[in-house]
């Protein structure tokens, strides 16, 4: 797999009229969304929208019933899920995916990718030096992420909002291209939140990622989002700059049943 | 005295050849789960090639080598064409697998070499005056070959799992598949890798054990030594490398004690004893003694 170039263009994500059923229920019904362009784009709905289930057909959990999902043209369905990690998809989970027994520098280190074997244009030899460039890859990670007084400590016993930094550093290490997070804000204190909203823009700015982020906490996705999409009862209702969408009133009545507008919450 | 200290040598030799076993044990657990139960029947098959080796007079670490890669390439097999379908439908299936496998085994070796006893020769010089003396007890070359191979197959062990990339993705795996494959870990690859680990560490367990045990090279080998690997493995942890060789080691030791020192117990008894001890142990430790408490999340 190459490692991103830095100017490498944004990878373009395509989710096209995707649906999945579950027996008679429809978890997502037709849901067409094109990520070309990047940015951060956040995916609201209230629970049971289908938000997560999308997710879980991108990162291939859940097999589709219909309907495409591409990568920069490439149908990602059918590659197995190490694959999609080479691809550049890395996600985070609502509550957690983590290695509980490892240490929070092993969690991490899990997540770098495989070496890269045509460095210094060599095919096929590991060039000396890839292990100790690839610790500091792990420790320069764990200090961006206020983790490297945890990381000696087993990942299982630390708080929450420790581990979804812990998750939140494991899905970077491969510098993904598609970044899908999970309410990365669910259970966070405030100041947490705030910090997560400038490590989110923080890696936008550094990585260029497409991020795909489902939040409940408003405030985050408003200021972080360019693009909103809003889901309802497993279709799209709304989608479009977070200025249109937020004052959008189909998309107040469904998300607030009515009344107030987004950003008051 | 005197008999103390034999009885020590004796216990921790057959204590290594029960850590050995477990070891792999260990890693099949670590990998998938499971308790691999066709694990000493396996060893016993590529132990017969070992000695269709030395038959051709072959040295004896010519055949080790041929058994270790032999053992390796079974494990990673029996993983990927027989475990792992069945795995994903349902983990119970899988016992009954293994299970079958410990039966195919042994039959497959009756039907190959036949069932007459054979004499396994050992690696190490094993006439009758080359022993070490370590006070009144004798260390001869097929002790020193078993206690050497524990000690080496732990150590790459412990190094394998703290140290490389490749430990990294086994214990994460056994951790979490679901997220190691998230992380871009080839989960299949890994897991073939471990059985075939196992299998490895288990055939050339059979080589270098089979010369010491009592059945010496015949269809009932494994048996005994199987059904008290297991028992160490478990008493370990199972997922404990450390574990299952200091539980080995306990057992072998106990075992060599109660059939120096209780009185009327032969060495039939001395295993039963063994493995109620051990019940009792886990009944306080159910994680064992030196595994990890499986933390609940809710």
């Amino acid at each position: 797999m190459p490692s991103t170039p830095v100017a490498a263009p944004p990878a373009h994500l395509r989710i096209d009229r995707l649906t999945l059923e579950f027996g008679g229920v429809r978890a997502l019904s037709e849901v067409s969304i094109d990520l070309a362009g990047g940015g951060i784009i956040g995916l609201i709905g209230p629970n049971g929208a289908g938000k997560t289930s999308l997710l879980n057909c991108i990162s291939g959990f859940y097999r589709p019933t219909s309907g495409d999902v591409t990568l920069d043209g490439r149908s990602v369905l059918d590659m197995r899920r190490h694959q999609l990690a080479g691809q550049g998809i890395a996600r985070t989970f609502q509550n957690l995916a983590l290695f509980g027994e490892m240490s929070v520098y092993d969690n991490v280190a899990a997540g770098a990718p495989r070496g890269r074997r045509r460095l210094r244009g060599v095919p096929g030899l590991r060039p000396p030096g890839t292990g100790a460039a690839e610790r500091d890859a792990v420790w320069a990670m764990l200090e961006r992420f206020d983790l490297v007084q945890h990381a000696r400590h087993p990942a299982h016993g630390l708080p929450f909002g420790t581990l979804k930094r812990v998750e939140f550093a494991r899905a970077l290490m491969a510098r993904p291209r598609v970044l899908l997070l999970d309410e990365p804000a669910g259970g966070l204190t405030h100041t947490e939140v705030d910090e997560l909203g400038g490590l989110i823009t923080d890696v936008v700015r550094d990585l260029a990622p497409v991020v795909l982020l489902i939040e409940h906490h408003m405030g985050l996705i408003l200021s972080v989002c360019s693009r909103i999409v809003v889901m309802d009862s497993g279709r799209t209702i709304a989608d479009g700059p977070t200025e249109q969408v937020r004052h959008d009133p189909a998309v107040i009545s469904a998300y607030l049943g009515g009344g107030a507008d987004l950003a008051a919450r | 005295m005197d008999v103390l200290v034999e009885r020590l040598v004796a216990g921790s030799t057959e204590g290594a050849v029960y850590a050995l076993i477990a070891l792999s044990l260990v890693v099949v657990f670590r990998g998938t789960g499971t308790i691999n139960f066709a694990q000493g029947e396996m060893a016993l098959f590529t132990t017969f090639v070992a000695w269709s080796v030395i038959a051709r007079d072959l040295p004896v670490w010519v055949a080790l080598l041929v058994a270790t890669a032999s053992g390796f390439v079974l494990g990673a097999l029996v993983e990927r064409f027989l475990v792992r379908p069945v795995r994903k439908r349902n983990d119970m299936a899988v016992l009954i697998v293994l299970l079958g496998l410990f039966t195919v085994f042994n039959s497959l070796d009756g039907l190959i070499w036949g069932g007459e006893t054979k004499v396994l020769a050992s690696l190490l010089p094993n006439g009758p005056d080359d022993y070490v003396a370590l006070g009144p007890a004798r260390i001869y070359g097929d002790t020193a070959a078993v206690w050497i191979g524990t000690v080496l197959v732990l150590i790459a062990l412990t190094v394998l799992f703290r140290c490389t990339r490749t430990g990294l993705h086994m214990r994460a795996v056994a951790n979490d598949g679901e997220a190691a494959a998230l992380a871009g870990v080839r989960v299949g690859r890994v897991l073939s890798l471990s059985w075939g680990l196992a299998g490895a560490i288990g055939s050339a367990a059979g080589v270098l054990v089979t010369p010491l045990a009592p059945a010496q090279l015949s269809l009932l080998t494994m048996l005994a030594i199987f059904l008290s690997a297991a028992a160490a493995a478990l008493l370990g942890g199972l997922d404990s490398l450390v574990g299952a060789v200091v539980a080995g080691l306990s057992i072998g030791v106990l075992e060599a004690l109660v059939i120096g020192y209780v009185p009327g117990v032969g060495s039939n008894l001395s295993e039963t004893t063994v493995l109620v001890i051990i019940v009792l142990v886990l009944l306080v430790r159910p994680q064992g003694l030196f595994g990890t408490k499986k933390l609940e999340r809710v």
